[in-house]
């Protein structure tokens, strides 16, 4: 018996010392210099690291091992990268190679290795199944002419400069999972599937000196270890900080620089209009109040007044504010009556809906506080948790409000989103949401050249969702990164997840 | 001795007074807690403890003593109806093997066997897992292997008893076997089984909080001392009593129970 209890008692010496010990950063520093090793965390980590297949181009780009014809600037434009330019001329485009461009191994880039690419690409990626269909032809040594068929492709640019367009010298390549050859500005060195992962410097690199020596990625799936590593000085940077950590780091602004720009990932909601009628569905759009969830998220979530960062031309529309007490006229109007436990019902039957969710990207405080939202309106709730949404209730459709995160924007432009969320039979279209007026305009969207004219349908399509209350727009995540002064050029400005180290990434 | 008895009967009456208190914490949660513990305020966010949160405020600025109070209802209660499941079933089963033998007793056994053949912990996560989240399916995954330590030792004291004279007088009285093990088996093996579950309380506790922790217990937002843990760590730096009193409410609860249960068995085995 005293030895359980002495057990016991070193267990809660240990929580109080854990917890006491929390706030000092302190710690050894890791050493910096010009050059060096970048050490940082991946929040994710892969069985392989082939460019084309599934995301694993994100993680391929983010290493710096793999580079597309073109990447994205910190305002989300494509812009040049192994090719110098893409041109439209109806339904044909051409692209233009950079010269020079060659892969880690000396092996020039050549317009036929960019179709064989692309060709590849479009066979082991479902995704880029439709680069397959379009008639891409070589023209002279860096020419590429891109014949898509009867319909004009306005996006071409933008969709080659996805990280999984990330180009393979397919000819050299012996291993595609674990060293597939790119014309990155580093090259792996050790690839420990599903873990960590070290490159280091392509001593070919095109595109001139690449300054670091190389850099570790650290799998760490958790915030928490992320965090007391970048304390320790165990790593040097990394992004995606979490709202406890950005506060941890605010209060040492000499120790951590933090930089945090609009993200283009979505918090937003699905309402199913088989079970939710027109006034619950509205009441509930009325009563989410965004700016306070935002609030709760301090710092690294931005309120979302459309799916699309507000400096972007395709998020001009228009969200009633929030109105409670319209929300409860609406219900009462439809013919709720409001019980004495503060439950709204009908016909006997207490207004309790199921909120479904899953428990990563801040989730779970999201489904807390709407739950208790609600509830101040009248609106019961309960929360069922699963852990793999796309294979339940986006499968089965089985919720009242299902809530999701992806990203909204990943190519500069709205067709992605509306196309995943609110076409006819789209994946993410799971809560009945149809409009014939909507689906007329995202076929002009897909042909629509004209970038005015492309937000403007944009604008117009999410207009109709949000006026059906088939959707709710919560948030929108910031890319935030945390660096160790001295570091940077660690896609810190750019507001998507899939850039990393390149060859201006320094560390002093 | 009887000095040492009675030093033993009072360690029984003071764990038994802090068990006591704590299960009517448990209870009278509801009335103690001086706010709502679900109610969330964004302006009152990671509010260090003060005259008016006495454990202050957690991530979404809910009362942590309201919390904790009501995750004490949680966590005891489901603990203590786990535990009396466990030993209901184990019970039954424990008796017919020691009782009937054969291939009754072959076959629970084995079933029993198997249920020990895994580690308790990894065999709930697995089944857990697969049931998916809530605190009903917490409690079947650590239940699926409970009832074994309780069937083994009803069984055992079956056995040791099932051939004394006074059972088989009262099988020459034509009783039946239902009849005999309500009347005669029961009562002699309860103690000793009894006690046993005392001591099973700390772990099961520790089990369901486990779980919990793991997010494969309680559904947000109800509280439960391990699920409060788990979502306050994200910022123990900043927040760090927001982790303190659920574990040290934890930590308390699991020696008293155990300190129980230990006094108990001592002081019986005394006797």
């Amino acid at each position: 018996m005293k030895k359980k209890l002495i057990v016991l008692f070193l267990a809660l010496c240990m929580v109080f010392t854990m917890t006491a010990c929390g706030g000092k950063g302190g710690g050894e520093e890791s050493s910096g210099s010009a050059g060096g090793t970048l050490k940082t965390a991946a929040s994710f980590a892969y069985p392989s690291i082939d460019v084309h297949k599934e995301y694993y181009g994100w993680y391929t780009s983010i290493y710096g091992l793999s580079e597309a014809l073109f990447k994205f600037d910190e305002n989300a434009v494509a812009v040049d990268c192994l090719a110098e330019d893409a041109v439209a001329d109806g339904n044909t485009w051409t692209i233009t190679l950079k010269d020079g461009v060659c892969f880690s191994n000396g092996d020039p880039l050549t317009p036929d290795m960019v179709i064989k690419n692309i060709k590849r690409l479009a066979e082991v990626n479902e995704r880029f199944a439709y680069l397959g269909d379009f008639d891409w032809k070589a023209d002279g040594d860096n020419k590429i002419v891109v014949d898509t068929g009867k319909d004009v492709y306005p996006m071409l640019k933008n969709d080659l400069a996805s990280p999984e367009c990330g180009m393979i010298d397919l000819d050299a390549t012996k291993d595609f999972d674990k060293d597939p050859i790119c014309t990155g500005p580093f090259v792996i060195t050790e690839f420990n599937p599903e873990g960590d992962v070290t490159v280091a410097r392509n001593e070919n690199y095109w595109g001139g000196d690449v300054k670091l020596d190389g850099a570790v990625f650290y799998y760490m799936q958790e915030d928490d270890p992320k965090l007391l590593a970048m304390q320790s000085g165990e790593i040097d940077c990394y992004n995606s900080v979490s709202s406890g950590a950005l506060e941890v780091y605010e209060k040492e602004p000499d120790k951590y620089v933090v930089e945090s720009v609009p993200g283009t990932r979505l918090q937003y909601y699905i309402l199913n209009e088989n079970r939710l009628d027109d006034a619950v569905r509205e009441a509930i759009n009325l009563t989410v109040d965004k700016e306070a969830i935002a609030d709760y998220q301090k710092g690294t979530v931005s309120v979302a007044n459309s799916p699309f960062p507000d400096s972007t031309a395709y998020s001009k529309v228009s969200i009633p504010a929030v109105d409670t007490e319209k929300a409860k006229k609406l219900l009462e109007d439809d013919g709720y009556t409001l019980g004495s436990d503060g439950i709204y019902q009908k016909d006997g039957k207490p207004l309790k809906i199921n909120i479904a969710y899953y428990a990563a990207r801040s989730l779970d405080t999201l489904a807390v506080l709407i739950q208790e939202e609600l509830k101040a309106v009248g609106i019961d709730s309960y929360l069922t948790v699963e852990e793999d949404p796309d294979s339940t209730y986006i499968a089965t459709a089985d919720f009242d409000l299902a809530l999701y995160c992806m990203i909204s924007d990943k190519c500069g432009d709205p067709q992605y989103f509306i196309d995943s969320t609110l076409a006819d039979g789209a994946y993410y279209n799971v809560g009945g949401f149809e409009s014939a007026e909507c689906e007329e305009m995202i076929k002009q969207l897909k042909t629509e050249v004209d970038p005015d004219k492309r937000a403007d349908l944009a604008n117009k399509i999410i207009q109709i969702a949000i006026d059906d209350n088939a959707f709710g727009y919560v948030g929108l995540f910031n890319h935030t990164t945390v660096m160790k002064p001295g570091v940077s050029g660690f896609a810190e400005k750019i507001p998507f997840d899939f850039y990393g180290v390149d060859a201006n990434t320094v560390m002093q | 001795m009887k000095k040492q008895k009675a030093k033993l009967r009072k360690r029984v009456i003071i764990a038994a007074v802090f068990a006591g208190i704590l299960v009517l914490i448990a209870v009278f949660s509801g009335v103690l807690a001086p706010n709502d513990p679900y109610a969330t305020n964004s302006e009152l966010i990671r509010q260090a403890p003060s005259a008016q949160f006495l454990f202050g405020t957690d991530n979404l600025g809910r009362c942590v003593l309201s919390r904790v109070l009501i995750g004490a209802r949680t966590t005891i209660a489901s603990t203590f109806f786990l535990v009396a499941i466990s030993f209901i079933i184990g019970m039954i089963v424990g008796m017919l093997c020691g009782f009937y033998g054969g291939i009754v007793d072959d076959i629970l056994m084995r079933i029993a066997d198997l249920m020990l053949a895994f580690p308790q912990m990894v065999v709930a996560i697995a089944v857990a897992g697969i049931l998916g989240g809530g605190l009903g399916g917490a409690m079947i995954a650590l239940g699926i292997t409970m009832w074994t330590s309780f069937a083994r030792l009803a069984r055992s004291h079956t056995l040791s008893i099932k051939n004394e004279p006074y059972i088989t007088a009262a099988r020459l009285q034509g009783k039946n076997g239902l009849q005999i093990m309500m009347t005669h088996i029961m009562p002699n093996i309860l103690e000793p089984v009894l006690i046993n579950a005392l001591t099973q309380i700390g772990t099961t506790m520790i089990g369901i909080s486990g779980l919990s922790f793991l997010g494969l217990g309680v559904v947000a937002p109800q509280a439960e001392w391990g699920s409060m843990i788990s979502e306050a760590r994200a910022y123990i730096q900043i927040a760090p009593w927001a982790v303190l009193f659920p574990a040290a409410a934890t930590v308390i609860t699991i020696i008293v129970f155990n300190y129980l249960g230990d006094a108990v068995m001592e002081y019986r085995k005394a006797e």
